[in-house]
């Protein structure tokens, strides 16, 4: 099942959060990309109709989310940006607690939490207290609990921080393994996070969507602007300024740079764009 | 929705000092019940010429009382009277408690027969009044048992309600301070039924302390303190008469702590909805309970207060509830049990309707400030 978004507005005073927006999400792990303040978190507060917008519509399949909306929350998983919880609570009352939330029987509540806790390596701190979680530990209760209700539609809002490397990689696996029925939106602003998983990426930029696409179409968008060279000090000073740097490492004949050229005028060799390029191509500090 | 109440039971149950307060309250009546004891065990009154106790002293006079039990007539007022000759003449003086307990039960059962006769024949008196004067006849009997209970009661009610106020003062602002609120506003039942279960756990914690603070009162007065005489009218007090007798007393007293601690539960509860930090909601519900009584003692001497749980739970030497069983409301006496039920049954009817409306709307049109979706 998709979930529509149709011309999507909402406004805090002058400020526009998000602004027309229009995008269809079908099965699969889209990535949202976007600076802090693009308005990735309040079109995510919208779409789990936690914000009411200003306009348009939000339809699960055929349906506006208004009209079911309790048969729509039920079929939703969303894990927020700033994850609260009470810090009393043990990892398993926490998910019984929450089960009880999402209205799931206590049975069913058990049977989900005896799969979930080894699958996000909880199972050793399944009697622990809440406030005795590393960093780490707690983003995965958080998972756990936007899984409980096995949704249709998980809505990941900066999951991964907090999360060490080894942590990071355990999770995009569970999200690739998670992903053949199910739409998950992944709000992020870490590149890295997306480039591995994602079937679908939406950059989001001061309330707008600047593209939607798989990886691999989106990477057209840059194919052929990306260079690499080295430059000497002196150049380097005027480079900074001139163009979009994707990465510098000094050496000892001078910098190597990694840059987008988009008229295609400048020295060096074009090398394969990644995601982190154009991820800097969308949000170069001119187009600020 | 019976699941949501069970783990918001147990949700509210959690925290180390709810439980602390939970459990104070289920001994305090007995730790009054034995610092009263105490205290009047290391007092000395004179009885009959010689320094005892306190309690022997209390004791003696109930013996008293006992012997003069009956319904306040004539044939009693004669009976009190010789009594009081007796005592005058073997020379006591007033500060001895034989002599102060047979005369005031001869002046006080005095004023009150003649109140009760003048009352009832006065075309002045409202009907209601009337109507109670000739059902409640005034009957004399030992009390020094119940006032100790009544003055314990009084002790715990305000606890009581102090404690409801602690309690449930973060009832609704507790997931906004813990960051919690996107993921329930999210959640199936985290709205509506979210609200309802609160409520509902409000209300049965409120009555289950309520009740069982008041079964502890119930049996350890009752197997520590002498309970005769509930059938004792209310004498004491003059400037009013009194209809209502010990163990009435005691009933509506047990009905008003709860009327008080509901609508106090209720007013804590609204006020975590429209405030969104816990210690600002406790705040104001202490003002809310306090502040009447506050502004009266310092300013005012009327009538609008009486209606504040804290004034109709404080009552100072039972002068709120014992004083007066009427109370008069826009030129009409009504029974002051009954106004008070009715009106904060009222006020929390419509806290409770506010409550589920505030805590549920989730578009622009917010019909109080500090609370957004």
């Amino acid at each position: 099942m998709n979930l529509k978004l149709e011309n999507i507005t909402k406004q805090y005073g002058r400020t526009l959060a998000v602004n027309h927006l229009n995008a269809t999400l079908s099965p699969g792990i889209i990535g949202l990309l976007g600076a802090n303040g693009s308005g990735k978190t309040t079109l995510l507060r919208i779409i789990v109709g936690v914000l009411m917008q200003d306009e348009g519509n939000v339809c699960f399949g055929d349906i506006n989310i208004e009209n079911k909306k309790e048969e729509y929350l039920s079929q939703i998983g969303y894990m927020p940006q700033h994850l609260g919880m009470y810090p009393t609570f043990r990892v398993d009352e926490f998910l019984y607690y929450m089960g009880a939330i999402k209205g799931l029987t206590k049975a069913y509540t058990e049977k989900r939490i005896n799969e979930l806790l080894p699958k996000l390596h909880l199972e050793n701190e399944r009697k622990k207290k809440v406030k005795a979680l590393s960093g780490g530990m707690r983003q995965r209760l958080g998972i756990a609990q936007a899984l409980l209700n096995d949704p249709a539609f998980l809505i990941l809002d900066e999951p991964t921080a907090g999360l060490d490397p080894k942590e990071r990689n355990q999770f995009s696996r569970l999200l690739s393994e998670l992903s053949r029925e199910k739409i998950i939106l992944l709000s992020t602003h870490i590149v890295s996070d997306v480039e591995a998983i994602a079937d679908k990426i939406m950059i989001m930029k001061k309330g707008s969507i600047l593209a939607y696409d798989t990886p691999q179409i989106l990477l057209k968008t840059i194919e052929g602007m990306v260079k690499e060279c080295v430059v000497s000090q002196n150049e380097w000073k005027h480079w900074q300024f001139q163009a979009v740097i994707c990465s510098q490492k000094t050496r000892g004949d001078g910098i190597m740079v990694r840059y987008i050229d988009k008229e295609n005028k400048g020295q060096g060799e074009v090398v394969e764009a990644t995601l982190n390029d154009l991820y800097l191509y969308f949000f170069e500090e001119g187009n600020e | 929705m019976k699941n949501l109440i069970k783990c918001e039971l147990k949700k509210f149950l959690h925290p180390l000092p709810h439980r602390i307060v939970i459990a104070f309250l289920m001994i305090l009546p007995l730790l009054f019940v034995l610092g009263f004891q105490y205290s009047e065990q290391h007092s000395q009154v004179l009885f009959d010429g010689e320094w005892v106790s306190l309690a022997k002293g209390k004791q003696s006079a109930d013996q008293i009382r006992t012997d003069l039990a009956g319904l306040i007539d004539e044939s009693w007022l004669s009976r009190a009277k010789t009594m009081l000759d007796d005592v005058t003449n073997s020379d006591l003086g007033q500060m001895d408690m034989k002599y102060q307990t047979v005369s005031d039960a001869y002046w006080k059962g005095k004023y009150t027969y003649n109140n009760y006769e003048t009352n009832k024949h006065n075309i002045m008196t409202p009907e209601i009044v009337k109507v109670d004067l000739e059902k409640h006849s005034p009957v004399y009997g030992p009390y020094e048992g119940w006032l100790t209970r009544l003055e314990i009661f009084k002790y715990c009610a305000i606890v009581y309600i102090i404690s409801c106020l602690y309690l449930f003062s973060d009832l609704f602002n507790q997931e906004e301070a813990a960051g919690i609120m996107d993921m329930l506003k999210s959640s199936r039942m985290g709205r509506k039924p979210l609200a309802f279960a609160k409520i509902a756990v409000a209300l049965i914690m409120t009555v289950t302390i309520g009740l069982l603070m008041y079964g502890v009162l119930a049996l350890s007065t009752s197997s520590m303190l002498n309970l005769q005489g509930s059938k004792t009218t209310v004498l004491m007090l003059e400037g009013a008469f009194q209809i209502y007798n010990f163990k009435e007393i005691n009933q509506q007293a047990f009905l008003l702590m709860m009327v008080g601690g509901v609508s106090c539960t209720m007013v804590a509860a609204f006020l975590s909805v429209i405030m969104k930090k816990p210690f600002a909601s406790l705040a104001g519900s202490i003002l809310f309970y306090a502040g009447p009584s506050l502004i009266t003692i310092r300013f005012f001497n009327t009538a609008w207060n009486v209606f504040f749980p804290s004034s109709f739970l404080n009552f100072q030497s039972l002068n709120q509830l014992m004083h007066f069983s009427w109370v008069q409301i826009n030129a009409q006496i009504y029974h002051r049990m009954g106004a008070v039920g009715l009106i904060w049954g009222t006020i929390t009817c419509l806290l409770m309707i506010s409550i589920i409306y505030v805590h549920c709307k989730n578009k622009k049109n917010y019909i109080l400030k500090g609370w957004r979706s």
